[in-house]
Protein backbone atom coordinates (compact mmCIF):
# COMPACT_ATOMS: atom_id res chain seq x y z
CA UNK A 1 0.00 0.00 0.00
CA UNK A 2 1.44 3.18 -1.23
CA UNK A 3 2.49 5.99 1.49
CA UNK A 4 2.25 4.37 3.98
CA UNK A 5 6.16 4.38 5.10
CA UNK A 6 6.99 5.06 8.77
CA UNK A 7 8.65 8.60 8.59
CA UNK A 8 11.44 8.43 11.34
CA UNK A 9 15.14 9.60 11.84
CA UNK A 10 16.17 6.05 10.99
CA UNK A 11 14.15 6.67 7.56
CA UNK A 12 13.56 9.69 6.81
CA UNK A 13 11.75 12.26 4.45
CA UNK A 14 12.77 14.77 1.80
CA UNK A 15 10.95 18.02 1.40
CA UNK A 16 12.16 20.21 -1.87
CA UNK A 17 11.21 23.43 -2.07
CA UNK A 18 11.29 25.08 -5.33
CA UNK A 19 11.09 29.12 -4.97
CA UNK A 20 10.40 31.91 -8.39
CA UNK A 21 12.67 34.22 -7.48
CA UNK A 22 11.99 35.94 -10.93
CA UNK A 23 11.38 39.70 -12.09
CA UNK A 24 8.09 39.50 -12.86
CA UNK A 25 7.51 38.99 -8.82
CA UNK A 26 8.02 42.43 -8.53
CA UNK A 27 4.92 42.38 -9.35
CA UNK A 28 1.69 43.36 -6.90
CA UNK A 29 -0.27 40.85 -5.37
CA UNK A 30 -4.19 41.65 -4.41
CA UNK A 31 -4.65 42.41 -0.78
CA UNK A 32 -6.82 39.71 -0.44
CA UNK A 33 -4.96 36.92 -1.44
CA UNK A 34 -4.38 34.30 1.15
CA UNK A 35 -0.65 33.06 0.98
CA UNK A 36 0.58 34.47 4.32
CA UNK A 37 -2.59 36.60 4.94
CA UNK A 38 -4.22 34.39 7.94
CA UNK A 39 -0.45 34.36 9.76
CA UNK A 40 1.65 36.48 12.16
CA UNK A 41 3.63 37.51 8.60
CA UNK A 42 1.12 39.07 6.82
CA UNK A 43 1.67 42.85 5.63
CA UNK A 44 0.25 45.67 3.54
CA UNK A 45 -1.55 46.31 0.58
CA UNK A 46 1.08 46.71 -2.01
CA UNK A 47 2.86 42.82 -1.40
CA UNK A 48 4.62 41.97 -4.53
CA UNK A 49 4.33 38.20 -5.20
CA UNK A 50 7.99 37.97 -4.49
CA UNK A 51 7.19 39.12 -0.69
CA UNK A 52 4.30 36.33 -1.11
CA UNK A 53 6.69 33.80 -1.64
CA UNK A 54 9.27 34.49 0.94
CA UNK A 55 6.48 34.81 3.16
CA UNK A 56 5.47 31.45 1.90
CA UNK A 57 8.15 29.54 2.44
CA UNK A 58 9.14 31.11 5.78
CA UNK A 59 5.70 29.93 6.97
CA UNK A 60 6.34 26.16 5.15
CA UNK A 61 10.16 25.86 6.60
CA UNK A 62 8.40 27.26 10.53
CA UNK A 63 5.52 24.88 10.53
CA UNK A 64 7.64 21.90 9.23
CA UNK A 65 10.46 22.83 11.79
CA UNK A 66 7.57 22.75 14.69
CA UNK A 67 6.50 19.56 13.21
CA UNK A 68 9.62 18.19 14.03
CA UNK A 69 10.39 19.68 17.57
CA UNK A 70 10.41 18.21 20.46
CA UNK A 71 11.21 18.87 24.08
CA UNK A 72 14.85 17.58 23.56
CA UNK A 73 15.33 19.66 19.81
CA UNK A 74 14.35 19.05 16.45
CA UNK A 75 14.07 15.39 15.49
CA UNK A 76 15.36 14.90 11.85
CA UNK A 77 12.41 13.27 10.06
CA UNK A 78 12.97 15.16 7.01
CA UNK A 79 15.63 16.32 4.89
CA UNK A 80 14.79 19.70 2.89
CA UNK A 81 16.36 21.64 0.10
CA UNK A 82 15.12 25.06 -0.96
CA UNK A 83 16.04 25.47 -5.03
CA UNK A 84 15.40 28.97 -6.01
CA UNK A 85 15.24 29.94 -9.63
CA UNK A 86 15.56 33.59 -11.41
CA UNK A 87 18.68 34.85 -12.64
CA UNK A 88 20.09 31.30 -11.79
CA UNK A 89 19.06 27.99 -10.37
CA UNK A 90 20.35 27.11 -7.08
CA UNK A 91 20.31 26.36 -3.27
CA UNK A 92 19.06 29.85 -1.93
CA UNK A 93 20.21 29.39 1.14
CA UNK A 94 21.79 31.78 3.01
CA UNK A 95 24.85 32.18 5.67
CA UNK A 96 25.72 28.54 7.38
CA UNK A 97 23.25 26.60 4.50
CA UNK A 98 24.82 28.12 1.66
CA UNK A 99 25.36 26.28 -1.27
CA UNK A 100 23.70 22.64 0.43
CA UNK A 101 21.00 21.06 -1.71
CA UNK A 102 19.72 18.83 0.82
CA UNK A 103 19.74 19.38 4.93
CA UNK A 104 18.32 17.83 7.72
CA UNK A 105 15.20 19.95 9.16
CA UNK A 106 17.59 20.93 12.60
CA UNK A 107 19.84 22.70 10.87
CA UNK A 108 17.13 25.02 9.44
CA UNK A 109 15.69 24.73 12.70
CA UNK A 110 18.90 26.43 14.01
CA UNK A 111 20.30 28.40 11.02
CA UNK A 112 17.36 31.02 10.24
CA UNK A 113 18.99 34.25 9.00
CA UNK A 114 17.03 35.99 11.65
CA UNK A 115 14.53 35.37 13.73
CA UNK A 116 11.86 38.60 13.73
CA UNK A 117 9.34 39.26 16.99
CA UNK A 118 5.66 39.99 15.80
CA UNK A 119 2.09 40.30 17.12
CA UNK A 120 -0.42 37.58 17.07
CA UNK A 121 -3.85 37.63 17.84
CA UNK A 122 -4.58 34.77 20.01
CA UNK A 123 -7.83 33.83 21.70
CA UNK A 124 -7.94 34.63 25.36
CA UNK A 125 -10.28 31.87 26.45
CA UNK A 126 -13.04 33.67 27.16
CA UNK A 127 -14.30 34.84 23.50
CA UNK A 128 -11.74 38.03 22.87
CA UNK A 129 -8.67 38.24 21.10
CA UNK A 130 -5.54 38.94 22.95
CA UNK A 131 -2.07 40.19 21.25
CA UNK A 132 0.78 37.81 22.09
CA UNK A 133 4.59 37.96 21.13
CA UNK A 134 5.61 35.38 19.15
CA UNK A 135 9.17 34.62 16.97
CA UNK A 136 9.16 34.73 13.92
CA UNK A 137 12.26 32.81 11.60
CA UNK A 138 13.07 34.09 8.88
CA UNK A 139 15.40 32.42 5.97
CA UNK A 140 14.42 34.13 3.01
CA UNK A 141 13.61 38.05 1.88
CA UNK A 142 12.09 38.69 -1.34
CA UNK A 143 14.37 38.67 -4.48
CA UNK A 144 12.91 39.20 -7.93
CA UNK A 145 15.70 39.42 -10.84
CA UNK A 146 16.10 37.26 -14.09
CA UNK A 147 13.70 35.01 -15.89
CA UNK A 148 11.62 32.34 -14.93
CA UNK A 149 12.91 28.97 -15.41
CA UNK A 150 11.13 26.40 -13.88
CA UNK A 151 11.96 23.88 -16.73
CA UNK A 152 15.73 23.77 -15.50
CA UNK A 153 14.41 24.32 -11.69
CA UNK A 154 12.31 20.67 -12.04
CA UNK A 155 15.09 19.31 -13.97
CA UNK A 156 17.94 19.71 -11.42
CA UNK A 157 14.71 18.91 -8.65
CA UNK A 158 14.77 15.77 -10.69
CA UNK A 159 18.70 14.77 -10.89
CA UNK A 160 18.77 15.68 -6.67
CA UNK A 161 15.73 13.73 -6.03
CA UNK A 162 17.07 10.87 -8.13
CA UNK A 163 20.45 10.91 -5.68
CA UNK A 164 18.18 10.93 -2.40
CA UNK A 165 16.20 8.15 -3.61
CA UNK A 166 19.02 6.15 -4.44
CA UNK A 167 19.91 6.47 -1.16
CA UNK A 168 16.56 6.37 0.90
CA UNK A 169 14.61 3.89 -1.53
CA UNK A 170 12.00 2.97 1.36
CA UNK A 171 11.53 6.42 2.40
CA UNK A 172 8.05 7.67 2.68
CA UNK A 173 7.88 9.12 -0.98
CA UNK A 174 9.59 12.98 -1.27
CA UNK A 175 7.45 15.76 -1.63
CA UNK A 176 8.16 19.10 -4.39
CA UNK A 177 6.54 22.12 -3.59
CA UNK A 178 6.71 24.56 -6.09
CA UNK A 179 5.68 28.35 -5.44
CA UNK A 180 5.41 30.30 -8.54
CA UNK A 181 3.88 32.66 -10.77
CA UNK A 182 3.37 30.13 -13.27
CA UNK A 183 4.91 32.27 -16.02
CA UNK A 184 7.89 29.62 -16.81
CA UNK A 185 10.14 31.27 -19.52
CA UNK A 186 12.16 28.23 -20.33
CA UNK A 187 9.52 26.08 -22.25
CA UNK A 188 6.46 24.28 -20.90
CA UNK A 189 7.09 23.02 -17.28
CA UNK A 190 5.17 19.60 -17.64
CA UNK A 191 7.44 17.30 -19.17
CA UNK A 192 9.96 18.10 -16.36
CA UNK A 193 6.87 17.86 -13.82
CA UNK A 194 5.96 14.49 -15.20
CA UNK A 195 9.54 13.47 -14.98
CA UNK A 196 9.96 14.28 -10.85
CA UNK A 197 6.13 12.50 -10.43
CA UNK A 198 7.71 9.12 -12.24
CA UNK A 199 10.32 9.02 -9.42
CA UNK A 200 9.41 6.46 -7.04
CA UNK A 201 10.73 4.94 -3.39
CA UNK A 202 9.28 1.80 -2.21
CA UNK A 203 6.43 3.72 -0.68
CA UNK A 204 5.08 5.51 -4.10
CA UNK A 205 5.79 8.28 -6.55
CA UNK A 206 7.19 11.35 -5.54
CA UNK A 207 4.77 14.00 -5.32
CA UNK A 208 4.90 17.82 -6.85
CA UNK A 209 2.62 20.31 -5.40
CA UNK A 210 2.22 23.62 -6.87
CA UNK A 211 1.47 27.21 -4.93
CA UNK A 212 0.14 29.80 -7.60
CA UNK A 213 1.01 33.05 -6.64
CA UNK A 214 -0.71 35.59 -8.79
CA UNK A 215 -1.60 39.29 -9.60
CA UNK A 216 -5.29 37.87 -10.40
CA UNK A 217 -8.02 39.60 -8.52
CA UNK A 218 -9.88 35.87 -8.14
CA UNK A 219 -10.62 34.60 -4.93
CA UNK A 220 -8.04 32.49 -3.70
CA UNK A 221 -8.34 28.52 -4.47
CA UNK A 222 -7.12 25.16 -2.08
CA UNK A 223 -6.96 21.71 -3.30
CA UNK A 224 -9.51 21.85 -6.25
CA UNK A 225 -10.10 18.89 -8.14
CA UNK A 226 -10.43 20.21 -11.01
CA UNK A 227 -9.65 23.08 -13.64
CA UNK A 228 -12.70 24.30 -14.05
CA UNK A 229 -12.41 27.82 -12.51
CA UNK A 230 -9.61 28.18 -12.31
CA UNK A 231 -8.70 31.97 -13.21
CA UNK A 232 -5.82 31.74 -16.03
CA UNK A 233 -4.18 29.52 -18.46
CA UNK A 234 -1.04 29.48 -15.79
CA UNK A 235 -3.20 28.16 -13.14
CA UNK A 236 -4.61 25.49 -15.62
CA UNK A 237 -1.17 24.23 -15.73
CA UNK A 238 0.14 24.20 -12.80
CA UNK A 239 -3.21 22.45 -11.30
CA UNK A 240 -2.45 19.58 -14.36
CA UNK A 241 1.05 19.40 -13.13
CA UNK A 242 0.26 19.28 -9.56
CA UNK A 243 -0.11 15.40 -8.32
CA UNK A 244 -3.40 14.71 -6.90
CA UNK A 245 -3.14 13.59 -2.76
CA UNK A 246 -2.97 10.52 -1.73
CA UNK A 247 -6.10 8.70 -0.02
CA UNK A 248 -3.98 9.22 3.34
CA UNK A 249 -3.65 12.59 3.26
CA UNK A 250 -7.06 13.40 1.72
CA UNK A 251 -8.45 11.50 4.70
CA UNK A 252 -6.62 14.20 7.01
CA UNK A 253 -8.00 17.02 4.68
CA UNK A 254 -11.53 16.21 5.21
CA UNK A 255 -10.83 15.81 8.63
CA UNK A 256 -9.43 19.36 8.81
CA UNK A 257 -12.96 20.67 6.85
CA UNK A 258 -11.79 20.18 3.25
CA UNK A 259 -13.77 19.04 0.29
CA UNK A 260 -12.06 16.40 -1.26
CA UNK A 261 -12.52 13.66 -4.12
CA UNK A 262 -10.28 11.25 -5.80
CA UNK A 263 -9.15 14.23 -8.18
CA UNK A 264 -8.13 16.60 -5.78
CA UNK A 265 -4.61 18.07 -6.71
CA UNK A 266 -1.59 18.97 -4.08
CA UNK A 267 -2.35 22.58 -5.86
CA UNK A 268 -3.36 26.24 -4.33
CA UNK A 269 -4.25 29.65 -5.76
CA UNK A 270 -3.06 32.93 -3.83
CA UNK A 271 -3.17 30.73 -0.66
CA UNK A 272 -1.72 29.44 2.33
CA UNK A 273 0.06 26.04 1.91
CA UNK A 274 1.08 25.14 4.90
CA UNK A 275 -2.13 22.60 5.99
CA UNK A 276 0.58 20.33 3.54
CA UNK A 277 2.55 20.16 6.82
CA UNK A 278 -0.78 19.28 8.59
CA UNK A 279 -1.29 16.16 6.12
CA UNK A 280 1.77 14.58 7.34
CA UNK A 281 1.51 11.84 8.98
CA UNK A 282 4.61 11.91 11.59
CA UNK A 283 2.27 10.26 15.26
CA UNK A 284 -0.02 11.17 17.12
CA UNK A 285 -1.30 14.90 16.43
CA UNK A 286 -4.79 15.44 19.45
CA UNK A 287 -7.52 17.01 17.15
CA UNK A 288 -7.82 19.60 19.69
CA UNK A 289 -4.38 21.16 18.97
CA UNK A 290 -4.62 24.83 17.89
CA UNK B 1 -9.70 -8.22 48.03
CA UNK B 2 -6.44 -8.89 46.93
CA UNK B 3 -4.83 -6.67 43.74
CA UNK B 4 -1.60 -7.80 41.77
CA UNK B 5 -0.72 -5.39 39.16
CA UNK B 6 2.42 -5.50 36.89
CA UNK B 7 3.14 -3.35 34.26
CA UNK B 8 5.00 -3.48 31.18
CA UNK B 9 6.30 -0.84 28.45
CA UNK B 10 8.55 -0.16 25.65
CA UNK B 11 9.09 2.93 22.96
CA UNK B 12 8.33 2.90 19.54
CA UNK B 13 11.42 1.04 17.99
CA UNK B 14 13.72 3.50 16.63
CA UNK B 15 13.81 5.83 19.85
CA UNK B 16 15.68 5.87 22.43
CA UNK B 17 14.30 4.42 25.85
CA UNK B 18 14.44 8.17 27.63
CA UNK B 19 12.15 9.25 24.10
CA UNK B 20 8.76 6.76 25.62
CA UNK B 21 6.21 9.32 26.18
CA UNK B 22 3.52 6.90 27.57
CA UNK B 23 2.70 7.20 31.39
CA UNK B 24 1.60 4.66 34.38
CA UNK B 25 0.89 4.31 38.03
CA UNK B 26 1.32 3.23 39.90
CA UNK B 27 5.02 2.57 39.00
CA UNK B 28 5.68 -0.27 41.72
CA UNK B 29 3.79 -4.01 40.68
CA UNK B 30 1.43 -5.55 43.46
CA UNK B 31 1.34 -9.25 44.33
CA UNK B 32 -1.86 -9.97 46.22
CA UNK B 33 -1.96 -6.55 48.09
CA UNK B 34 -5.09 -6.21 50.36
CA UNK B 35 -6.69 -3.36 48.90
CA UNK B 36 -10.43 -1.92 49.79
CA UNK B 37 -10.04 0.57 46.77
CA UNK B 38 -7.55 0.40 44.38
CA UNK B 39 -6.68 3.19 41.26
CA UNK B 40 -4.36 3.29 38.33
CA UNK B 41 -3.99 4.66 35.10
CA UNK B 42 -2.22 4.88 32.05
CA UNK B 43 -1.63 8.04 29.59
CA UNK B 44 -0.47 8.14 26.13
CA UNK B 45 1.06 12.04 25.19
CA UNK B 46 1.09 12.79 21.52
CA UNK B 47 3.63 12.64 19.72
CA UNK B 48 3.41 16.02 17.66
CA UNK B 49 3.66 17.76 21.15
CA UNK B 50 6.37 18.72 23.57
CA UNK B 51 7.13 17.83 27.31
CA UNK B 52 4.15 15.21 26.88
CA UNK B 53 5.41 12.68 28.51
CA UNK B 54 6.18 15.16 31.66
CA UNK B 55 1.91 15.95 31.17
CA UNK B 56 1.10 12.05 30.55
CA UNK B 57 3.04 11.26 34.08
CA UNK B 58 1.50 14.33 35.87
CA UNK B 59 -1.94 12.92 34.79
CA UNK B 60 -1.47 9.38 35.78
CA UNK B 61 -0.29 9.93 39.16
CA UNK B 62 -2.85 12.87 39.89
CA UNK B 63 -5.68 10.50 38.64
CA UNK B 64 -4.37 8.02 41.79
CA UNK B 65 -3.84 10.24 44.09
CA UNK B 66 -7.75 11.87 44.46
CA UNK B 67 -10.54 9.83 45.97
CA UNK B 68 -13.34 11.10 43.31
CA UNK B 69 -12.97 12.26 39.74
CA UNK B 70 -14.32 16.46 40.31
CA UNK B 71 -11.60 16.15 42.76
CA UNK B 72 -9.00 15.02 39.77
CA UNK B 73 -10.19 17.20 37.20
CA UNK B 74 -10.13 20.40 40.11
CA UNK B 75 -6.57 20.15 40.16
CA UNK B 76 -6.15 20.40 36.20
CA UNK B 77 -5.26 24.14 36.24
CA UNK B 78 -2.51 23.56 39.03
CA UNK B 79 -0.65 20.69 36.87
CA UNK B 80 -1.37 22.72 33.39
CA UNK B 81 0.98 25.68 35.83
CA UNK B 82 3.63 23.12 36.99
CA UNK B 83 4.04 21.86 33.51
CA UNK B 84 4.14 25.42 32.00
CA UNK B 85 6.80 26.13 34.76
CA UNK B 86 8.83 23.00 33.83
CA UNK B 87 8.78 23.44 30.29
CA UNK B 88 10.07 26.53 30.75
CA UNK B 89 12.72 26.41 33.41
CA UNK B 90 15.12 26.96 30.57
CA UNK B 91 15.49 29.37 27.83
CA UNK B 92 14.14 27.17 24.65
CA UNK B 93 14.87 27.86 21.30
CA UNK B 94 12.31 29.75 18.94
CA UNK B 95 10.43 26.11 17.98
CA UNK B 96 10.81 25.02 21.33
CA UNK B 97 8.78 28.19 23.03
CA UNK B 98 6.08 27.95 20.05
CA UNK B 99 5.65 24.15 20.41
CA UNK B 100 5.11 24.66 24.94
CA UNK B 101 2.91 27.73 23.67
CA UNK B 102 0.61 25.17 21.68
CA UNK B 103 0.89 23.10 24.83
CA UNK B 104 1.00 19.41 25.70
CA UNK B 105 -1.50 16.70 25.35
CA UNK B 106 -2.56 13.04 26.22
CA UNK B 107 -4.50 10.70 27.35
CA UNK B 108 -6.13 9.49 30.09
CA UNK B 109 -7.38 6.14 31.15
CA UNK B 110 -8.43 5.49 34.95
CA UNK B 111 -9.62 2.91 36.94
CA UNK B 112 -11.02 2.70 40.16
CA UNK B 113 -12.10 -0.90 41.72
CA UNK B 114 -13.49 -0.62 45.24
CA UNK B 115 -14.66 -3.45 47.35
CA UNK B 116 -18.28 -3.88 47.97
CA UNK B 117 -20.11 -3.03 51.34
CA UNK B 118 -21.56 -6.08 53.30
CA UNK B 119 -25.43 -4.81 51.90
CA UNK B 120 -24.38 -4.95 48.39
CA UNK B 121 -24.88 -7.92 46.42
CA UNK B 122 -21.39 -8.14 45.01
CA UNK B 123 -17.97 -8.85 45.49
CA UNK B 124 -16.56 -5.25 44.02
CA UNK B 125 -17.27 -2.50 41.82
CA UNK B 126 -15.43 -0.34 39.47
CA UNK B 127 -15.69 2.57 37.51
CA UNK B 128 -13.43 4.16 34.56
CA UNK B 129 -12.55 7.38 32.87
CA UNK B 130 -11.35 8.05 29.61
CA UNK B 131 -9.93 10.81 27.49
CA UNK B 132 -8.39 9.92 24.11
CA UNK B 133 -7.89 6.49 23.02
CA UNK B 134 -5.78 4.54 25.40
CA UNK B 135 -8.33 1.51 26.29
CA UNK B 136 -9.70 -0.93 29.20
CA UNK B 137 -10.62 -4.94 28.65
CA UNK B 138 -12.36 -6.54 31.34
CA UNK B 139 -11.89 -10.40 30.94
CA UNK B 140 -13.48 -12.73 32.77
CA UNK B 141 -12.55 -16.81 32.42
CA UNK B 142 -11.67 -16.42 28.79
CA UNK B 143 -14.13 -13.77 27.39
CA UNK B 144 -14.13 -10.45 27.00
CA UNK B 145 -16.88 -8.50 29.00
CA UNK B 146 -16.29 -4.91 28.16
CA UNK B 147 -13.95 -2.72 26.21
CA UNK B 148 -13.48 0.69 26.64
CA UNK B 149 -14.04 3.47 25.39
CA UNK B 150 -13.11 2.10 22.14
CA UNK B 151 -15.29 -1.00 21.08
CA UNK B 152 -13.75 -1.52 16.88
CA UNK B 153 -10.17 -1.20 15.65
CA UNK B 154 -11.38 0.99 13.01
CA UNK B 155 -12.11 3.51 15.47
CA UNK B 156 -7.92 4.38 15.88
CA UNK B 157 -6.46 6.92 14.31
CA UNK B 158 -3.79 9.46 14.16
CA UNK B 159 -6.09 12.28 15.57
CA UNK B 160 -7.96 12.07 18.87
CA UNK B 161 -9.09 14.36 21.01
CA UNK B 162 -7.06 14.53 23.79
CA UNK B 163 -6.79 16.21 27.29
CA UNK B 164 -3.83 19.15 27.08
CA UNK B 165 -1.91 21.42 29.05
CA UNK B 166 -3.40 24.35 27.19
CA UNK B 167 -7.03 25.45 28.27
CA UNK B 168 -7.49 26.39 25.08
CA UNK B 169 -7.59 23.42 23.30
CA UNK B 170 -9.84 22.14 26.20
CA UNK B 171 -12.65 23.93 25.91
CA UNK B 172 -14.82 21.16 24.36
CA UNK B 173 -13.45 19.08 26.66
CA UNK B 174 -16.96 18.29 29.04
CA UNK B 175 -18.05 16.33 25.69
CA UNK B 176 -14.60 14.55 25.72
CA UNK B 177 -14.65 12.79 29.24
CA UNK B 178 -15.92 9.20 28.89
CA UNK B 179 -17.29 6.89 31.99
CA UNK B 180 -18.18 3.67 32.42
CA UNK B 181 -18.78 0.94 35.67
CA UNK B 182 -19.59 -2.47 36.37
CA UNK B 183 -19.24 -5.26 38.70
CA UNK B 184 -15.98 -7.54 39.15
CA UNK B 185 -15.53 -10.92 40.84
CA UNK B 186 -12.88 -12.86 42.29
CA UNK B 187 -10.39 -13.91 39.10
CA UNK B 188 -11.23 -11.16 36.85
CA UNK B 189 -8.67 -9.47 35.19
CA UNK B 190 -8.28 -5.46 33.57
CA UNK B 191 -5.88 -4.85 31.23
CA UNK B 192 -5.13 -0.94 30.47
CA UNK B 193 -3.30 -0.32 27.46
CA UNK B 194 -2.05 2.26 25.22
CA UNK B 195 -3.31 3.01 21.19
CA UNK B 196 -1.36 0.43 19.64
CA UNK B 197 -1.52 -2.50 21.45
CA UNK B 198 -5.04 -1.66 22.19
CA UNK B 199 -6.11 -1.45 18.21
CA UNK B 200 -4.23 -4.93 17.96
CA UNK B 201 -5.69 -6.39 20.77
CA UNK B 202 -9.38 -5.66 18.86
CA UNK B 203 -7.93 -6.85 15.71
CA UNK B 204 -8.15 -9.93 17.06
CA UNK B 205 -11.05 -9.96 18.53
CA UNK B 206 -12.95 -9.01 15.56
CA UNK B 207 -10.61 -11.65 13.66
CA UNK B 208 -12.31 -14.26 11.66
CA UNK B 209 -10.55 -17.43 12.78
CA UNK B 210 -12.03 -19.24 16.03
CA UNK B 211 -9.00 -18.70 18.00
CA UNK B 212 -7.53 -15.58 17.58
CA UNK B 213 -9.58 -13.83 20.45
CA UNK B 214 -8.10 -17.05 22.82
CA UNK B 215 -4.82 -16.90 21.60
CA UNK B 216 -4.47 -13.00 22.61
CA UNK B 217 -5.87 -13.54 26.07
CA UNK B 218 -3.02 -16.27 26.26
CA UNK B 219 -0.51 -13.70 25.29
CA UNK B 220 -1.15 -11.30 27.27
CA UNK B 221 -1.49 -13.79 30.53
CA UNK B 222 1.68 -15.29 29.89
CA UNK B 223 4.01 -11.73 30.00
CA UNK B 224 4.86 -11.87 33.26
CA UNK B 225 8.71 -10.22 32.42
CA UNK B 226 9.46 -7.15 30.76
CA UNK B 227 11.65 -9.40 28.99
CA UNK B 228 8.98 -10.96 27.86
CA UNK B 229 6.97 -8.18 26.81
CA UNK B 230 9.91 -6.68 24.95
CA UNK B 231 10.12 -9.92 22.77
CA UNK B 232 6.20 -10.39 22.38
CA UNK B 233 6.01 -6.55 21.51
CA UNK B 234 9.20 -7.23 18.82
CA UNK B 235 7.36 -10.17 17.10
CA UNK B 236 4.04 -8.73 16.72
CA UNK B 237 5.94 -5.47 15.08
CA UNK B 238 7.71 -8.01 12.59
CA UNK B 239 4.36 -9.57 11.48
CA UNK B 240 2.65 -8.48 8.63
CA UNK B 241 -0.93 -8.58 7.66
CA UNK B 242 -2.25 -9.18 4.29
CA UNK B 243 -1.75 -5.43 3.02
CA UNK B 244 1.62 -5.64 4.55
CA UNK B 245 0.91 -3.71 7.53
CA UNK B 246 2.49 -4.57 11.05
CA UNK B 247 0.33 -6.62 13.48
CA UNK B 248 0.87 -3.93 16.10
CA UNK B 249 1.60 -0.39 14.89
CA UNK B 250 5.04 0.76 15.70
CA UNK B 251 4.22 3.19 18.37
CA UNK B 252 5.18 3.59 22.43
CA UNK B 253 3.27 0.66 23.99
CA UNK B 254 2.25 0.39 27.18
CA UNK B 255 0.45 -2.61 29.19
CA UNK B 256 -0.85 -2.59 32.63
CA UNK B 257 -2.67 -6.09 33.64
CA UNK B 258 -5.13 -5.46 37.25
CA UNK B 259 -6.12 -9.21 38.67
CA UNK B 260 -8.64 -9.53 41.54
CA UNK B 261 -8.53 -12.14 43.91
CA UNK B 262 -10.52 -12.88 46.84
Amino acid sequence: MPYTAEISRANPSCFLFLIDQSGSMEDPIPSSAGAASEGPSASGPTRTKAEGVADAINRLLQNLVIKCAKSEGVRDYYHVGVLGYGGAVKPAFGGALAGKELVPISEIANSPARVEERSKKVDDGAGGLVEQKVKFPIWFDAIANGGTPMCEALNRAQAILTDWLTQHSGCFPPIVINITDGESTDGDPSSAADKIKSLTSDDGGVLLFNLHLSSQRAAPIEFPDSEAGLPDKYAQLLFRMSSPLPEYMRGIAQQEGFAVSENTRGFVFNADMVSVIRFLDIGTRPSNLR
Amino acid sequence: MRISVQSFWLPKAGNRLEEYEDAYWPHEPLEGAERARFRCAVADGATETSFSALWANQLVREYCRHSSLPRFFKTLPRLRREWLEHATAQPLPWYAEEKVRSGAFSSLLGLTIERATPEQNQFASWNVVAVGDSCLFHLRAHRLLTAFPLERSEEFNSRPYLLGTNVLGDKRLHGHVIHARGECAPGDTFYLMTDALACWFLRYQEAACEDCADMTFDALAEIRTQEAFADFVQEQRSQRDAEGKPALRNDDVTLMRVEIAL
